[in-house]
């Protein structure tokens, strides 16, 4: 089972938008896995980032910052190990 | 090079509508469809370009760059916002990033004017409804308004506003992502949609009301307008704009109909400026890390700014 976290530092439109993205690709594909938001500034400074939001699978850092990626391009970071 | 979408205009209104010519209905409408697929082509064009020039600048080399330039920090962070790739919703982390980095305050605050302010949207609007000209007058002012806001808050001391942990947290380590061409051509279309995607639908009513006043209102009405309040124009375009969010530069069709009926070029820049370098979910944003009089001198330092910058611009556009 795999953890998903989008983080922010704020609830942003963007944030809002890969949470959603990100629920809905984890549902299609039948993805074994937890979605969860998480806003937190401490979060997001930790990995050492200054743009939001945050795609964390598994406590690595896969995307941050917006524009967030297109729907394949996700698919393919939530799916690698 | 438009042409074809005159064409395409032409026969929607007079072929498969059947609609007479020279009717003011038609005229609007042809007018409405030829305006709409210009502005849609151009701004995909521009936010494209801008987007891909953004892509060389992330937040994290413009810190670099700032940190090691700290003597000039203030400029070079008016000159690295415009071309620094900004989220209001990043405000906060960026600004820590900042202050770890050791930057001057005064210069972090430049940067959180120019970089929204100088954005791939607005210029965007600028360029396919005003041209070059417009454009560059609305970057030199934004740059100058970013630097002058910036030194002015940095004069008041503005540490004793900011919450005490921004001094505290340290960022944690990461290198900077270097991209190949593909991924700035995926990240530039990426942004194109997304922007577009939150935009368009205001653009479309605006182009729609812009058309009929172009049609509709008459010249005579909007130059007595503007003659007996037109001083007052500036300041109430930039109190407009500023509780309103990026978004709203959409609405730009109206303003430039307006201004082809005489209302003053620096009044329509002020508005820009207001809507994209400050609003109220950017100060709600804020909150996290600043004091709400902290908050209120910033809006109050910038939007002042601003109105003297509209002021300007109408002064230089009226005597030359």
């Amino acid at each position: 089972m795999k953890r998903i976290q989008i983080i922010s530092s704020s609830n942003c439109k963007n944030c809002e938008l890969l949470y959603q993205v990100v629920s809905k690709i984890v549902e299609a594909k039948n993805i074994q896995a937890s979605v969860e938001k998480v806003v937190d500034i401490k979060e997001v400074l930790k990995y050492g980032v200054m743009t939001t939001p945050l795609l964390v699978v598994d406590g690595k850092l896969k995307h941050y910052g917006s524009p967030i990626p297109a729907p394949q391009k996700i698919e393919e970071l939530l799916m690698e190990d | 090079m438009f042409e074809i979408y005159q064409h395409i205009s032409n026969y929607l209104v007079y072929s498969l509508l059947g609609l007479e010519k020279g009717t003011k209905l038609s005229m609007a409408l042809e007018f409405f469809i030829y305006d709409t697929l210009k502005i849609f082509t151009l701004l995909t064009l521009i936010i494209f370009i801008i987007s891909f020039i953004r892509s060389y600048f992330p937040i994290e080399k413009t810190r670099e760059i700032l940190s090691k330039n700290k003597a000039i920090a203030l400029p070079l962070a008016a000159f690295l916002g415009v071309l620094t790739p900004f989220c209001s919703c990043s405000a906060v982390p960026m600004f820590i990033g900042f202050v770890e980095a050791g930057i001057p305050l005064s210069a972090a605050f430049t940067f959180l004017v120019a970089s929204p302010m100088v954005n791939e949207i607005a210029l965007g609007m600028l360029l396919s409804l005003f041209g070059l000209k417009i454009a560059l007058v609305y970057l030199f002012f934004g740059v100058l308004v970013a630097i002058f806001s910036g030194f002015l808050i940095g004069k008041l001391d503005p540490k004793r506003l900011i919450e005490s942990y921004v001094f505290e947290v340290k960022l944690g380590s990461q290198d900077i992502k270097n991209m190949t061409i593909k991924e700035r051509i995926d990240y530039s279309v990426n942004n194109v949609k997304q922007i577009l995607g939150k935009v368009w639908i205001y653009i479309v009513v605006a182009i729609f009301i812009g058309g009929f006043i172009h049609g509709y209102v008459p010249k005579d009405l909007v130059e007595s307008i503007v003659k007996s309040g037109g001083f007052l124009a500036v300041p109430l375009a930039t109190l407009i704009g500023i509780p309103l969010y990026s978004n709203s530069v959409g609405v730009l069709p109206v303003i430039q109909a307006l201004i082809s009926k005489g209302v003053p070029v620096g009044s329509a820049l002020a508005f820009m400026m207001a809507t994209t370098a400050l609003s109220l979910p950017e100060f709600i944003i804020l909150k996290q890390m600043m004091k709400p009089r902290l908050i209120a001198m910033f809006a109050a330092i910038v939007g002042v700014s601003i109105i003297v910058a509209g002021y300007l611009i109408n002064f230089l556009f009226k005597t030359s």
